[in-house]
């Protein structure tokens, strides 16, 4: 079950309901649930990536609706059933995931990017050495020298482990 | 049976029967409801979800091919709500279809295709998904691709039905798919190639490979025929586009063909086919023309009738032919050149059954049909190679068994049938009558027969007493088979309120197993459908009705009965001989007094026992004229080549194991020239004009003489005897020198002498060509053979190099050869049973020795 607590992305939840699904209950005994929780599962994983249309939205409520007119079993229908409940109560969420190639809830990785705030930074380092992607640019701050560099996170590089966030003592390094 | 019930489809009240699904009643009254996973003659599974219809007072859709019809249902198929439901499965499955239409096969028979249109689907909204799975197109018959897979898993249901259980849903990702054990090509899991799989899918993820690219559905001719490979002669049609056979089909999806029947008739337009006469000059076989040809055969027949006789000339016909041909060429024998030498590959097939059924029953219509089979509560196979003989009444016997009827099998071989089976009887080979009458003996003993039908029916009781306790003696030790087992197959066979069928081999009986087959019907009374030989060639039966056996004229009269000679002389215009002739065996042995021969469409050099003495008599001949489609084994000996036709371009009949006469349509020209012409003309030329416009007005001859072909019956005895005989072995012993027993026999994907399949795709999935001994592990591991190593086999008439098969399914001292491999009959004895003057011996005794070192495969 989805949880009613709205601490998680709503998109993600329902991303991973459905693989669990799909890993445990659904038997592939019949076709609309077979498929349709395949595309669902496709569908939901574009969008957590930003790669949603608006018409993923209407194609997540058509197959919704229909798997749980036309499935087999109770379960499939169920399952149907939350992703609709989902779609309607959360709407914003998946629209902002969509159209802002934005999570709200700030869990999906794609979604997501790190950024060093200048102004919390105490320019100590252990950001840049502790990241293994070497995604990290900037000196340490040494008096008097003029020319040294602030620090900053290069998207290209970072793969979002997380690690420079929870290293920062200062706070500056932030999620956006 | 069942009551009768109304219900209101689409408005419409209908009555149907109780107890049916409500896409059956719609399809009754004319209304097709959509499905896919459905498929008349499957069981259904509710798969797909395409035949949901809304049910008054329902508050959920109802699945049609599922849901039971009730008195009173009002069934809507067309609503909104059922329409947009259908809508969105088919646009979902498109999503994952990333076919064309274009140029797929299936275009215009699509089922996918046809709801998509008629759903008003111009394309699915979904992005389609590639699958990316690989295309399999490793084997010479059935394309596979599953990315037009729509999962609806009527090829798996069907396969375990009518073909080998081999297919299954594999989870693999999030999406199903359909697989094979391990994902192997079919070739490698034991797959029938029986393409009913191909026949049922939906759409073009299973495919006849021959199809691709020659021919659209719509632009193919369809000609209803029959198969002319086994008995049962299966109902086919054959899928032409300009004269070009593109593939076979069946009327309905679910009709059984087995792989020679769906796949195996390319032997008819292979480049080798014959299509102008030859004629042996200078040691050679150079072409001529059809007028030179005749004139030759002509003068020749008639020169060695005026120095040697008529009897010095003699005929052989086989029993692919239809009857018309057959009944021609008899009566060219008989009436033209004046002889009962004709005879025909009854003689070794199926002439102990033939002769028996009508020394006993007085009729050779005996067989119960097939549908019986199917029906019946207990089946006793005797030689369960059926299989691979006929495979229509193997998939009749696997059908009966889902049905709970019981097995007996009397087999040494444990094959697929003998698997499957309650009991199996593992007998020594060559014991089968031995068993049989220690299971008649038994029931005697145990009372399990029907004393009434015995009383009032049989004349020699007491004699058939004796005789069976004489033969009872020993039994155990003689077959192998313990007491327990004998008694329990005893009550199978006595349980009297039963329908209880016998099915046997009557190419792999001996005489007296036939004997005692007979004896157990007249024990029990089952004189009426009791009964399934099962022919190894499709118009065995009819070759015998007319009269291809040198004893007996055109609807088994013997030749020795007056009358009928009257009847045929007056018809005939000509004299008859009144002394049954030679058998084929005997023209075709040293020593014989045959001194020109005709065969007709058989090749001994391949399919009769003895291959040196065969070819030695051949050779010795004056005069041989061959008749074939191909340069057979035995053409490449002849005088004379005539070029005869295919069943694909033949009309006529044939008249199968159950004794149906199927009728068989010209699908495309004859490549030479029909069989029945050259006779006719042949038969002109020497003086007897034999004048037909078509095969039609030799079926009315036929007819006037057959009142069974002619919607009468056979005449049929009322009291009957039991049939004694004591012939000793029907095999040859083994000793020292010869240590195994050799069994020669059909195999799946080549047919008796070879001379078709072998020029058909379905015989290169024949392991080691078609070329192999048959061996047990444990018989094979003491010799020091594995699989494929080459060995020496030989029996006192001579020897060949084969590769070894290991085979599970063979009992220790017993050896396997493919009866079509020309080779085989190298080691066969052609020792004469004098009352029925064809084989004696069944198996032969070998010497088997490992010509290369271990571990050398050649298994290529
Ligand atoms: S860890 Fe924090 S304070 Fe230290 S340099 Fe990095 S961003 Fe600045
Ligand atoms: S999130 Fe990980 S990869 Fe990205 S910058 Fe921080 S430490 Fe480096
Ligand atoms: S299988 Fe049917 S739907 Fe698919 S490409 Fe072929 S015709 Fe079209
Ligand atoms: S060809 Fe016959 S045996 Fe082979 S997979 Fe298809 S149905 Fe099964
Ligand atoms: S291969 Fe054909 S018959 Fe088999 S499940 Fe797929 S679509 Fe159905
Ligand atoms: S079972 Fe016999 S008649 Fe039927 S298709 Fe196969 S070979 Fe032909
Ligand atoms: S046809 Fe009824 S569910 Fe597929």
């Amino acid at each position: 079950m989805i949880p009613a607590v709205e601490e998680r992305c709503a998109v993600l939840e329902a991303l991973e309901y459905f693989r669990d699904f799909a890993q445990k209950e659904m038997c592939g005994r019949c076709l609309p649930c077979m498929l349709g929780t395949d595309r669902i599962i496709w569908i939901l994983d574009k969008i957590t990536r930003g790669e949603g249309i608006s018409q993923d939205m209407e194609f997540l409520r058509l197959i919704s609706s229909r798997v749980n007119e036309t499935a087999r079993c109770k379960k499939g229908r169920e399952a149907a059933q939350l992703l609709s409940d989902s779609l309607s109560s959360r709407e914003r969420e998946y629209w902002e995931h969509i159209e802002e190639k934005h999570c709200p809830k700030k869990s999906c990785k794609d979604l997501i990017s790190y950024r060093v705030v200048a102004e919390r930074c105490t320019r100590c380092g252990s950001c840049k050495s502790i990241c293994p992607e070497e995604a990290i640019l900037g000196d340490e701050y040494i008096p008097y020298l003029a020319d040294n560099r602030p620090y900053i996170i290069m998207e290209k590089k970072c793969t979002k482990c997380g690690l420079c966030l929870s290293t920062c003592e200062a706070d500056a390094i932030i999620l956006v | 049976m069942s009551q009768l019930i109304t219900l209101k489809i689409e408005g419409r009240e209908v009555t149907v029967p109780d107890g049916i699904t409500i896409i059956e009643a719609a399809t009754h009254t004319g209304i097709d409801i959509p499905h896919l996973c459905y498929c008349k003659g499957l069981e259904s599974t509710g798969a797909c979800r395409l035949c949901l219809v809304e049910l008054e007072g329902a508050k959920e859709l109802v699945v049609s091919c599922r849901r039971k019809v009730k008195s009173g249902m009002v069934v809507r198929t067309r609503t909104d709500r059922v329409l947009e439901a259908r809508r969105f499965v088919v646009e979902l499955i498109l999503s994952n279809h990333p076919g064309d239409c274009m140029s797929c096969e299936r275009n215009g028979t699509c089922e996918l295709q046809k709801y998509a249109y008629e759903l008003g689907i111009e394309k699915t909204r979904f992005t389609v998904k590639d699958l990316g799975y690989p295309v399999d197109t490793s084997n010479p018959l059935i394309e596979r691709n599953y990315n037009l897979c729509i999962l609806c898993g009527r090829c798996i249901r069907i396969c375990k039905t009518q073909g080998s259980d081999i297919l299954d849903f594999m989870q693999r990702g999030m999406v199903t798919k359909v697989t094979t054990p391990l994902d192997k090509p079919l070739q490698e899991v034991d797959c029938d190639f029986c393409g009913s799989c191909v026949a049922v899918c939906p759409v073009a993820a299973l495919l006849e490979r021959s199809r691709k690219f020659r021919g659209r559905e719509w632009e193919l001719n369809k000609t209803k025929t029959a198969c002319s490979y086994c008995g049962c002669s299966c109902d086919l049609l054959i899928n032409t586009k300009k004269g070009e056979i593109v593939k076979v089909t069946t009327e309905e999806k679910t009709d059984y063909l087995c792989a020679r029947g769906r796949f195996g008739w390319d032997y008819v337009q292979n480049g080798e086919r014959l299509k102008v006469p030859r004629i042996k000059r200078d040691g050679k076989l150079v072409e001529c023309t059809w007028d030179e040809a005749l004139d030759y055969v002509a003068r020749r027949l008639s020169k060695i009738k005026d120095t040697h006789g008529p009897h010095s000339l003699g005929g052989i016909v086989s029993a692919h032919h239809t009857n018309e041909v057959i009944y021609l060429f008899q009566r060219f024998m008989r009436a033209c050149l004046g002889t009962n030498n004709v005879d025909s590959s009854v003689r070794l097939l199926s002439y102990p059954a033939v002769a028996d059924f009508i020394e006993v029953f007085g009729t050779p219509d005996v067989a119960c049909s097939l549908a019986e089979i199917e029906e019946a509560d207990t089946l006793f196979i005797v030689h369960s190679d059926v299989d691979m003989s006929s495979p229509f009444v193997g998939v009749e016997i696997k059908r009966a068994s889902k049905r709970e009827a019981k097995l007996v099998t009397i087999d040494p071989r444990s094959t697929r049938v003998a698997e499957i089976s309650h009991l199996y009887l593992r007998l020594k080979p060559g014991t089968e009558a031995i068993l049989l009458n220690g299971i008649a003996h038994c029931m005697l003993e145990e009372g399990l027969y029907s004393r009434e039908f015995v009383e009032t029916k049989c004349s020699n009781m007491d004699q058939f007493k004796e005789f069976l306790t004489k033969q009872a003696r020993d039994v155990e030790r003689k077959t192998g088979v313990s007491k327990e087992s004998i008694a329990k197959a005893a009550r199978f066979y006595g349980e009297s309120d039963k329908k209880v069928v016998i099915i046997f081999s009557p190419e792999a009986s001996d005489i007296q197993s036939v004997h005692a087959i007979i004896n157990l019907l007249l024990l029990t009374g089952r004189v009426k459908g009791g009964v399934f030989p099962y022919m190894p060639l499709c118009n065995l039966r009819g070759a015998a009705d007319m009269g291809a056996l040198s004893e007996f004229y055109p609807g088994c009269k013997v030749v020795d009965d007056s009358t009928t000679r009257r009847k045929l002389e007056r018809i005939y215009g000509a004299a008859l001989p009144d002394k049954p002739g030679l058998s084929s065996l005997e023209m075709i042995q040293s020593g014989t007094t045959i001194s020109g021969l005709y065969i007709l469409g058989e090749n001994p050099v391949v399919s009769f026992p003895n291959t040196t003495e065969t070819v030695k008599a051949l050779t010795s001949l004056d005069f041989l004229v061959v008749q074939d489609i191909f340069l057979t084994e035995t053409a490449k000996l002849a005088d004379v080549v005539l070029p005869g036709i295919s069943f694909a371009e033949s009309s006529g009949t044939f008249t199968n194991s159950e004794g149906k006469v199927k009728v068989i349509n010209r699908a495309i020209d004859p490549l030479a020239r029909p069989d029945w012409k050259i006779i006719a003309e042949l038969s002109s030329k020497m003086g007897y004009p034999l004048d037909y416009d078509s095969e039609e007005k030799i079926m009315d001859e036929i007819k006037t003489l057959i009142p069974a072909y002619s919607g009468g019956s056979w005449d049929r005895k009322e009291r009957y005897s039991f049939i004694m005989a004591d012939m000793g072995r029907s095999y040859e012993t083994p000793d020292s020198t010869h240590p195994y027993l050799l069994m020669t026999g059909p195999t799946k994907f080549d047919f008796y002498d070879g001379s078709r399949t072998s020029r058909s795709r379905i015989s290169q999935l024949e392991p080691f060509q078609g070329e192999y001994l048959g061996i047990n592990p444990e018989d094979a591991k003491s010799l020091g053979i594995t699989e494929g190593s080459k060995v020496l086999v030989s029996s006192k008439r001579g020897s060949i190099t084969v590769a070894a098969k290991i085979d599970e399914s063979l009992p220790l001292g017993l050896v396997f050869m493919p009866a079509h491999f020309s080779g085989s009959n190298v080691l066969t004895t052609s020792d004469i049973e004098p009352t029925t003057r064809t084989r004696k011996i069944q198996l032969s005794a070998v010497a088997i020795s490992q010509l290369e070192e271990v571990g050398e495969v050649t298994n290529e």
